[in-house]
């Protein structure tokens, strides 16, 4: 268990789907607080886009799949944040070292 | 608060199933907008604000529209999508371009294209139109990383892992498959090398006469 959390403001379509979440402040922490009141006045209808803007709070399993696009939003943004790293596979295979060489592909 | 960000050491977490979560999204300079029924919406914003300018249609929006990292330079904000992992010192000039899940470790030089889930470690610099291949088409399932210190030319390729003190010579492709001479003459697929430190992959032309 790994948890993640943040407070956001989410761009949501009339049918609810969720195009954006923007977390200006995400944390490797349990959620704490209430929305900062920059979020809140973030929070309303824009009618020329059809759309609404919601203030998100969520904490997250980040060793669990995520579940919706606010749970992965919130993801993109803890890489970009550099809170977690992107996840490779380790380098197996029993070749580790060489000496300086030259090695031509023919 | 940016710097306590720092301090945090990084780890892993789970994708599983992360483009099926995300909506296809018309990115425009008044935000994000439904696909559907778009261009009733652009009508909308002409009226309003006159010029409406798309900057994608995707799943994935621009890093910088939602993150700017501390200590990275960005040519062209199109190039890195949200999700992506610049460390301090790294430096994205306009033909690199970094995908989520994917990034540097330290200081890089950029001109070249980071796959999702490939990582650059610490002063190795990706050259200008270099290509790491990637595991979300061709089903390739190898996940590549590169080590310190190693550098792939302009033009090459790469398709296996490198560690560190490695150089791809510039327009050498080396897929997994390719198959490598030793010094010794031994020839093996390069994905027998992959991961391996100190290596200097170069290319052999073979001029043949046809008479």
């Amino acid at each position: 268990m790994s948890i993640a959390s943040g407070h956001g403001i989410a761009t949501i379509t009339a049918s609810g789907v969720v195009l954006d979440v923007w977390y200006p402040n995400p944390a490797l922490a349990p959620l704490s607080g209430a929305a900062p009141a920059e979020l809140n006045a973030l929070a309303g209808a824009d009618d020329l886009r059809g759309v609404k803007r919601e203030v998100v709070s969520i904490q997250i399993d980040t060793e669990a799949a995520p579940t919706d696009a606010k749970d992965a939003y919130l993801r993109l943004h803890l890489l970009s944040h550099r809170l977690v790293k992107p996840h490779g596979q380790s380098l197996d295979g029993p070749l580790t070292s060489f000496s300086k060489t030259t090695w031509p592909i023919s | 608060m940016v710097l306590s960000h720092r301090l945090v050491k990084p780890h892993g977490q789970s994708l599983d199933g992360i483009f099926g979560l995300l909506a296809n999204v018309v990115w425009t300079n008044h935000g994000p907008c439904e696909v559907e029924g778009f261009e009733l919406v652009r009508a909308k914003l002409r009226a309003k604000y006159g010029q409406v300018t798309v900057y994608s249609v995707d799943k994935f929006p621009r890093m910088v529209d939602y993150v700017i990292p501390s200590g990275v330079r960005i040519a062209d904000a199109d190039r890195v999508r949200l999700g992506a992992h610049l460390a301090s010192g790294t430096t994205v000039m306009h033909e690199g371009f970094v995908n989520f899940n994917a990034g540097t470790l330290g200081t890089s030089m950029v001109e070249g294209r980071i796959s999702a889930g490939v990582v650059v470690g610490d002063g190795s610099d990706i050259g200008g139109g270099a290509s790491i291949m990637g595991t979300l088409s061709g089903g390739g399932k190898q996940v590549i990383s590169i080590g310190e210190k190693s550098l792939l030319g302009a033009n090459s390729g790469l398709g296996i892992s490198l560690g560190n003190n490695c150089v791809v010579e510039a327009g050498t492709y080396v897929t997994a498959a390719a198959k490598v001479t030793l010094p010794d003459g031994q020839i093996v697929k390069a994905a027998e090398l992959s991961g391996g430190d100190n290596l200097l992959f170069i290319q052999f032309f073979i001029q043949i006469n046809i008479s």
